[in-house]
């Protein structure tokens, strides 16, 4: 008795565990409700989750979603990763980073939104910002995402200390006198001469001023071109400036901010989600600061992407969700309510964009990034990109901290290129 | 065996045969008891042996994570070996764990001693304060140290220049970090060591204390002679355990470099998750940490062999008085 006792109780735990383990399933896994609703489910990084739920469902009658907020960054990556790995069983809807170019070799995992009639939105959005969600493939191109919000770079700078250096000090002139790197370089010179404040670091130089080119490190058939003049020339600016003791020299992430309020550096280029860090770092020159379209023209750095999974069962109606949420007037509100850089120029002349900005001098800058992102140049994105440009960066750390010859470091940094892309 | 015991002449395989199948029946017999072992070994199974199996034939594959993966041999092992950065990442890895094992040691036997001192008062409250980092979450920990040993705004570079000296790149040269890491490592296994040489050197029998002071042993002598012979094997259990977790050694480096590519901090695990990870060449991430499997090994052997032989000579010393 007492073991047959036993024996059910330890299947009911066993059930128990087994059921536990299957119920994660069977709430990703979409289906119709009595309701006529279908049920879809999405992965976010962002706090504004709930707000996409909220509006989402009070949008449409026919639709149940569900946001799941998970962590950002590589981790989100590798949950995505492993869940395509795993045979693609996920959520409906993924919001996918700048990473989304390691996901383009397996665009069969993703719906092709052209499929559903994504074509009648290449005007909606900016052209370089749809090539990145873009497959090539034998039977023509495949769209594996919609994008959410841009990175478009500019020159953030204090007017103040310009002002003291005897350079123009208003964004317009600033933007006239400084076009290229040489013109930034000298300038950064004289702001340093007279204030003592620097550039940003070597390593931010040299992605501004790849980020500006029209090509990457990898041609449209794949072969590298990494060793050519365009990442060359890249390098060597970013290496002049550092070598004119132009940079500040640090790799961490908060003294990098600290700098910006202790006035070691006078100017930087980032992109446009980067506001909100010098906004709360540098509360002490709230008022001095300006921005300016970039020297050596418009840049895009990060931004992201919303994708439907192939296994979703309703890619139809996840396309309609796509396309409603990242419409044009969607992504204003995005952009006043959580700061997020739209990516359809239609609404840059819109009043919302017009906003003056107290911290930069009553100056309204969400003009400045507009004209940058309008003047991103389209360049051919690989899935091999961040194991090329880790071996680039990697030098300039032994440049900066150890004094390697700069010549060496860039064959260094080439052979290492190579050597990783011959496995 | 148990054949042999009863005398009967069967061939092996007759016996092997009998031995399955008892043990079988023993199985079937005792099910409700392998029934509440189970839950352990299923979830071993899922979540232990099967990586490690997967992993082995993953090492002699090329996959990005998702796609196709291509058989390639022992390739991964070969540009493994080619591999300058890998190199590099091994004597990283042990430049690291010396300088952290060997002061980690020796704070450790100071640290049991003095709370093992009779003078010493409240030894439960230092017991648990020097236990306590241990048990501190290390990503907390490494910001506090980044902040702490950060070149322009650190307090560590503040007082150095107030006293004259110049400000040092901890975190970004390849000797600084090390240091920095290997700091941290002391901070948080010190604590772990002495509260396990406590317990060894309150093992040791007074009498034997007792004996040397009358033979007119010097403190010195008595420590050498008496103490750390005893000693030996829990110290050998802290180097194996410090081999094992130091040639692991991944939190610090990739928190303190904040996840950038910094040649003088990477590690053997940091370089395998950074190639798994981060650049999606999970067959040669899996080559990486099958050899790390063998230096381990290797060290844990080695670690084995050199203890050993000194307690056999200690042995012998007592056989002789």
């Amino acid at each position: 008795m007492n073991k047959k006792i036993i024996l059910a109780l330890t299947s009911i735990a066993m059930l128990v565990l087994l059921a536990a383990c299957g119920n994660a399933d069977a709430n990703t896994a979409s289906g119709t409700e009595d309701s006529g609703k279908v049920t879809l489910t999405m992965w976010y990084w962002g706090d504004e989750s709930p707000e996409i739920e909220a509006k989402v469902n009070e949008q449409f009658d026919n639709v149940e979603l569900k946001v799941e907020k998970l962590p950002s960054g590589e981790d989100f990556k590798t949950r995505l990763q492993t869940t395509l790995a795993g045979g693609g069983e996920g959520p409906d809807i993924v919001a996918m980073d700048s990473w989304i170019s390691e996901f383009l070799p397996h665009h069969d995992m993703f719906v092709d939104l052209y499929d559903y009639g994504a074509e009648e939105l290449e005007d909606t959005y900016l052209e370089w910002k749809l090539e990145m969600a873009t497959a090539k493939t034998d039977d023509g191109d495949k769209l594996i995402a919609l994008p959410i919000d841009i990175g478009p770079i500019a020159l953030y700078y204090r007017a103040d200390l310009f002002e003291q250096a005897g350079l123009p000090s208003e964004p317009e002139d600033v933007a006239k006198e400084i076009q290229n790197w040489d013109d930034y370089i000298a300038a950064s010179k004289k702001v340093y001469e007279a204030t003592g404040a620097k550039m940003y670091t070597i390593d931010e130089i040299y992605r501004n001023v790849i980020g500006q080119s029209d090509k990457l490190y990898f041609d449209e058939n794949d072969n590298f071109i990494a060793d050519q003049e365009h990442v060359k020339n890249a390098f060597d600016t970013a290496v002049r400036a550092y070598q004119e003791g132009l940079t500040f020299v640090s790799e961490s992430g908060s003294e990098k901010r600290a700098a910006m309020n202790t006035g070691d550096v006078g100017s930087l280029i980032h992109a446009m989600w980067f506001k909100g860090d010098v906004v709360n770092s540098a509360p002490d020159h709230a008022g001095n600061w300006r921005i300016a379209f970039p020297p050596g023209g418009g840049g895009n750095q990060g931004g992201s992407f919303m994708g439907i999974l192939n296994s979703s069962e309703h890619p139809e109606e996840a396309y309609e969700v796509l396309k409603w949420y990242l419409n044009p007037e969607n992504q204003l509100d995005n952009l006043v309510n959580h700061g997020l850089f739209p990516s359809t120029p239609e609404v840059y002349d819109a009043p919302e964009m017009q906003v003056e900005e107290e911290f930069f001098g009553g100056q309204v800058v969400n003009e400045v990034f507009a004209q940058s992102a309008e003047d991103v140049k389209i360049a051919y994105r690989s899935p091999n990109d961040s194991l090329v440009e880790s071996s680039i960066l990697e030098q300039f750390q032994l440049i900066v901290n150890e004094n390697k010859d700069p010549e060496k470091a860039w064959n260094d940094a080439i052979d290492r290129a190579k050597s990783q892309l011959s496995k | 065996m148990e054949a042999g015991r009863y005398g009967l002449k069967t061939d092996k395989k007759l016996q092997t045969r009998r031995a399955e199948s008892t043990l079988w029946k023993d199985i079937v017999r005792s099910r409700t008891l392998y029934l509440f072992i189970s839950p352990f070994y299923l979830l071993f199974i899922v979540f232990g042996i099967f990586p490690i199996l997967f992993s082995i034939f993953l090492s002699f594959h090329s996959w990005d994570g998702i796609g196709d993966m291509s058989f390639v041999g022992l390739n991964n092992f070969t540009s493994l070996f080619s591999d300058g950065v890998f190199w590099r990442s091994i004597i990283n890895t042990f430049i690291i764990w010396i300088i952290s094992v060997v002061p980690s040691i020796i704070l450790g036997l100071i640290i049991a001693n003095l709370i093992n001192s009779p003078i010493t008062r409240f030894k439960d409250f230092f017991k648990v304060t020097y236990f306590l980092p241990n048990v501190t979450a290390a990503v907390a920990v490494a910001i506090v140290f980044s902040s702490v040993f950060s070149t322009h705004f650190g307090l560590i570079n503040f007082f150095l220049e107030s006293i004259g000296l110049e400000r040092i790149r901890w975190l970004t040269s390849s000797v600084g970090i090390k240091v920095v890491i290997a700091l941290m490592v002391i901070w948080g296994s010190v604590g772990y060591n002495s509260i396990l040489y406590l317990a060894g050197l309150q093992r040791i029998p007074k009498e034997l204390y007792e004996a040397a002071q009358i033979d007119g042993a010097n403190s010195l002598q008595i420590f050498t002679k008496v103490t750390l012979p005893l000693m030996k094997p829990i110290i050998l259990f802290t180097v194996i355990m410090s081999t094992i977790s130091g040639l692991q050694i991944f939190t610090e480096p990739q928190i303190l470099a904040e996840g950038r590519p910094i040649q003088g901090s990477m590690t053997i695990v940091l370089y395998l998750y950074e190639q798994s990870f981060k650049f999606n060449q999970f067959g040669y991430g899996a080559a990486i940490s099958w050899v790390l499997f063998i230096i381990i090994l290797f060290f844990s052997i080695l670690n084995w062999k050199f203890f050993q032989k000194p307690k056999n000579e200690g042995k012998k010393l007592n056989h002789g008085s």
